[in-house]
């Protein structure tokens, strides 16, 4: 059993911070040229920021939409980045950048649809081998928000605690807690529902 | 120390393996990104400017034209409704001048009056007279001059003071006037000195209907400014979206 309530444990360990920083300048250093490359008209470039950033949007907008919405939104996502490249003022934070965007797009859509339908349709529409999976992923929607989006980008989109700090500008040691107690919750929550599962 | 859930170093724990299977099914799958034609370049960048840049200081002065136009039609209105509470007020008094002459006056053009005739006397024997005090003698003349600090006569306020006055009384003009047109003139602008408790109230009402209606004006143009900012951000969301 996890034991996650030492939080200053959790913040002062991880040997990998040491060498985050310069790592991180590298991938700022990459990023900007590749945003200037796309200023320039580079259209490759802007292919590999899609690549290099798809996981992080789509993993925020599941974090927010149903499932079935989250294809077409990332690419509105991008789109948007697209045409609005030039007013990002540091080159070098396109992924936080990118993030909020997400944020936004995801945030206008509850403005404009009910969630609540489209939910249970989006739960029929998938696969029966998904539909497991739908429901977890609907659990860890369940979570505080804090939680939701490391956990999802962590668990579904497969990225590291590093990884997500790095790419969503978001503090590791942020990012290592929330992934924890997320975690230790949806651990309970799971055990709850095998429960009921067990009664029934 | 290894923590499989934050770098994926170390030992997996089952369920974190398990979950990771299971949710690992609905990660992204990146399909072909349809560019537009033609990517934004740098030179349209410097074409270009933010909606917001232009737009809010384009409002910011619409609005404070706004007001100061407001606030200049405000203190118009102020100075109307003084001049229109002073008009009735003067043709009264010009009235009581006509109708009962010395006797109708008040304290303050008998003062006046008397200052009239000190400056005459004074001039007569070549001494200046900076102060208007109503003395009959000489003596008491000479001690107030030596006491009191120079005050602007009551004649020469008036002089000084730009006078509305209504048709009636304007035909008088300052230059060459008789003795008895300066005594009508004290008389007329006397009592501005100390306005009687009506007329304030007028002019207290006057002013808050005034003030009423300013801000009124305000409000509808607030609300106008509201609508403007509304439309233009919908606009700008609505490009956005496109």
């Amino acid at each position: 059993m996890y034991n996650v309530e030492a939080t200053g444990e959790l913040l002062l360990s991880g040997h990998t911070q040491a060498t985050a920083p310069r790592e991180a300048a590298d991938e700022r250093g990459q990023e900007a040229a590749l945003v200037e490359q796309v200023r320039a008209g580079d259209r490759e470039a802007f292919g590999r920021l899609y690549a290099r950033y798809g996981r992080v949007v789509h993993g925020i907008l599941l974090a927010r939409v149903p499932y079935g919405e989250v294809d077409d939104l990332v690419q509105d996502v991008f789109m948007t980045a697209l045409r609005k490249i030039d007013t990002l003022r540091d080159a070098g934070s396109f992924g936080p950048w990118v993030a909020m965007i997400a944020r936004n797009r995801a945030m206008d859509f509850h403005r404009r649809s009910r969630e609540t339908t489209e939910v249970t349709e989006a739960v029929a529409q998938t696969r029966a081998e998904q539909r497991e999976a739908v429901e977890v992923l609907n659990l860890i929607r369940q979570l505080p928000e804090a939680y939701r989006e490391p956990m999802i980008l962590r668990f579904v989109e497969g990225m590291t605690g590093p990884e997500i700090a790095e790419r969503t500008g978001l503090a590791p040691a942020s990012v290592r807690v929330n992934i924890h107690r997320g975690m230790k919750i949806l651990r309970e929550r799971l055990a709850g529902d095998a429960g009921e599962g067990a009664m029934r | 120390m290894s923590d499989y859930l934050w770098d994926k170093t170390g030992e997996p724990d089952a369920e974190t393996e398990r979950l990771e299977n299971l949710l690992g099914q609905l990660r992204f799958q990146p399909t072909p990104f349809d560019l537009p034609a033609e990517l934004p370049v740098r030179e349209t960048r410097v074409a270009r400017t933010p909606r917001s840049v232009v737009t809010w200081p384009r409002l910011a002065l619409a609005a404070s034209l706004t007001l100061a136009v407001l606030a200049g039609t405000w203190l118009m209105l102020r100075q109307q409704v003084g001049t229109t509470d002073d008009e009735p007020e003067i043709a009264k008094q010009s009235n009581q001048t006509d109708a009962g002459g010395k006797h109708s006056a008040s304290a303050a053009p008998k003062a006046s009056e008397s200052a009239t005739e000190n400056n005459a006397v004074g001039e007569g024997k070549g001494t200046e007279t900076p102060a208007a005090v109503p003395t009959q003698d000489g003596e008491g003349r000479r001690e107030e001059q030596v006491a009191a600090p120079r005050r602007p006569r009551v004649p020469d306020l008036v002089e000084n003071t730009p006078l509305r006055l209504p048709r009636a009384v304007a035909p008088h003009s300052s230059r060459g006037e008789s003795a008895g047109a300066t005594k009508r003139r004290d008389n007329l602008t006397a009592p501005r000195v100390e306005p009687k408790r009506r007329e304030e109230t007028a002019q207290l009402r006057a002013e808050r209907e005034a003030a009423e209606k300013v801000l009124y004006a305000l409000l509808v143009t607030s609300e106008k400014l509201n609508y403007a900012r509304q439309q233009v951000q919908e606009t700008a969301r609505g490009e956005d979206n496109r």
